[in-house]
């Protein structure tokens, strides 16, 4: 017995090695080299490049209005999407809703401007809005 | 991208490596090793302290970063002049005779190694800014610092999880980004890297200097071969980084009483303050280790150890206190709570955290190898050291009850049970299983020991084959 305790670190470190490579198989198996150039937060990124440069420089917060804040429309919060947002646009702080006068619109392809045109009318008075593709819009608040 | 960030790190490496020597000067070869693995999470700390502190004074973060790196390159190349001879001799000196042994353990160590390496680059290359907290908790703080010039203090409007997070690898990464003059998510990643591998290189050395080198190499195995370790770290989350300093904190306390150093208590005092300065968990890490130094400084008969320690946290502490007092908002789990007694006299929610807490434990590592068995298995067959080493119940006091006020937290929170207990308990173990390991393989026999033990009845199986 005492004999085979002797061989019990090195049983144990290839035991947790093999384990471990066992793991690390079983995902370069489901690795997909096409999913990495379409990862989310890069791409959500790219999209955001454009907002980011259309933005005036002396801006740091804006507002931020997705799908489900319009009434009626059915659509559920997606924070994944805030938070991507905000991270995309940083140093801009999202503040829900539209209190700022720089707005972001993020409202997908199921709400078209159509849509969304007599609710910002209601809310916002005057007002110019931006289509930069992918459902993203950037709504300016004109003060009367 | 990989060569400039790893250039762009090196001089708080440096930073860090001349902070802990002119601290602590022992020259045993045993304590270099855990100098040099404490040395770029103690740089890297330090630099964020300083950075923050002049950001929020107005000054320009390229300014510093520069300045820093300059002066430290000065200062590196200065020192290492003027000791060239003892650093010639140093290196002449230095000699390994490899035997079977070492060979084995240091083949099993490199497989481990390369295994590591696979798993955090094949998920880094995946998620290149990480995983979800790390870009809206972590990473979007360092893009309003880097982007945001002296409107960096934008990021206390945003709207998120917890607000008062601490600015350690904020201002690591940003400086970084400085030093570059342009964002990477290879930075963020490279240094996550790097506290993996001090994670690893500091349980390594504190065993090696304790334990000898077989059973360091054993813990560096054990360690790197969980994948839960490679995916936090690639995650870009703050959680090894705060295990790497709970680790340094708490695991110089065993070093210091076998060899009564007291200016280690300086290093662990610093180390516990910058776990602060990373995670709000550190805060009460460092009340832990406070009341330990508080007890080994009047049990040994030490005073000065306390002095050390809280001299080696005042830094920390002076800037964490700056910032939760005038910029940081209020916390999320503290504030908010309206049903607080409710939650403390409800037996069922302990109920579901522990069972919760013992499935994860079960589960910890993320490998079909369960750690958990493999610790169990080798205290029943190798067990206990006669060797054993002072220091290690201070560590496991603190280490146990660090989880236990975070079980406490998971009671009192104002979040949804089943959503915390998720999103966390995996990486609140991981804040304590390197001091667990250390305290583990510090108590039971090591792989020499056990040679020793087998020695008498090898002799007697050859003689009876005679």
């Amino acid at each position: 017995m005492k004999k085979i305790r002797v061989f019990i670190p090195y049983l144990l470190s290839i035991l947790s090695i093999v384990g471990c490579a066992y793991y690390l198989y079983t995902q370069v198996k489901s690795f997909d080299p096409s999913s990495v150039s379409e990862e989310m937060v890069s791409a959500w990124d790219e999209h955001m490049k454009p907002i980011r440069d259309a933005l005036p420089s002396d801006v740091f917060t804006a507002g931020y209005l997705e799908a489900s804040d319009i009434p009626n429309n059915g659509a559920t919060y997606d924070d994944a999407e805030f938070f991507m947002t905000q991270y995309a646009l940083a140093p801009v702080a999202l503040i829900k809703g539209v209190q700022t006068p720089w707005i972001i619109g993020n409202f997908g392809n199921t709400v078209s401007p159509k849509d969304i045109q007599p609710w910002l009318e209601r809310t916002l008075h005057k007002y110019e809005i931006q289509n930069f593709g992918f459902g993203i819009y950037l709504i300016h608040d004109i003060p009367e | 991208m990989f060569l400039p960030v790893i250039l762009a790190l090196i001089p708080r490496f440096l930073f860090g490596f001349l902070i802990i020597d002119s601290i602590w000067t022992s020259k045993r070869n045993p304590n270099l090793v855990i100098k040099a693995f404490l040395a770029l999470p103690a740089g890297v700390g330090v630099s964020s302290l300083f950075s923050f502190i002049w950001i929020w004074a107005k000054f320009d973060l390229r300014l510093y970063a520069w300045t820093e790196t300059t002066l430290i390159v000065l200062v590196t190349v200065f020192i290492a002049w003027k000791n060239r001879r003892n650093l010639r001799s140093f290196l002449q000196n230095i000699q390994v005779t490899p035997n079977r042994q070492f060979l084995i353990w240091s083949t099993l160590l490199v497989v481990s190694t390369i295994l590591f390496v696979s798993f955090f680059w094949i998920n880094s290359v995946k998620n290149p800014h990480g995983r979800w907290d790390a870009w809206s908790n972590w990473n979007v703080v360092t893009r309003f610092v880097y982007r945001g010039g002296e409107n960096w203090q934008s990021t206390f409007l945003r709207v998120y999880d917890h607000p008062d997070y601490p600015f350690l690898l904020a201002m690591s990464n940003a400086t970084t980004w400085e030093l570059l003059s342009r964002e990477t998510t290879r930075g963020p990643i490279i240094l996550a890297f790097f506290f993996v591998l001090s994670l690893a290189g500091l349980l390594f050395g504190l065993i090696n200097a304790l334990s000898g080198p077989k059973q360091a190499t054993f813990a560096a195995i054990l360690l790197m071969t969980q994948p839960i370790v490679a995916y936090h770290g690639m995650a870009l989350y703050a959680d090894l980084p705060e295990a790497f300093y709970f680790l340094a904190a708490a695991g110089l306390m065993p070093l210091f009483l076998s060899s009564r150093e007291k200016t280690i208590a300086i290093i662990a005092g610093l180390m516990a303050g910058l776990s602060a300065w990373t995670k709000n968990e550190g805060l009460t890490f460092i009340a832990l280790n406070l009341i330990v130094w508080v007890g080994i400084g009047i049990f040994y008969k030490e005073k000065l150890v306390i002095k050390n320690f809280l001299l080696g946290l005042s830094l920390p502490m002076l800037v964490i206190i700056l910032f939760k007092i005038f910029l940081a908002p209020g916390n999320d789990l503290l504030a908010g709570n309206q049903g607080l007694l409710k939650q403390l006299l409800d037996t069922q929610r302990y109920v579901t955290i522990a069972e919760y807490a013992g499935r994860t434990l079960w589960d910890f590592g993320s490998q079909p190898v369960r750690i958990v068995a493999v610790l169990f298995v080798y205290t029943i067959l190798a067990g206990r050291t006669r060797n054993s080493t002072q220091g290690t119940l201070p560590v496991i006091f603190v280490a146990s009850v660090q989880l236990m006020l975070y079980f406490l937290i998971f009671v009192i929170t104002p979040h949804d049970l089943e959503w915390h207990l998720r999103t966390s308990v995996s990486r609140l173990y991981l804040h304590v299983f390197p001091l667990a390991l250390l305290c583990f393989l510090l108590w039971v026999k090591t792989p020499d020991e056990l040679l020793v033990d087998s020695k008498p009845q090898m002799k007697n199986s050859h003689a009876s084959n005679h």
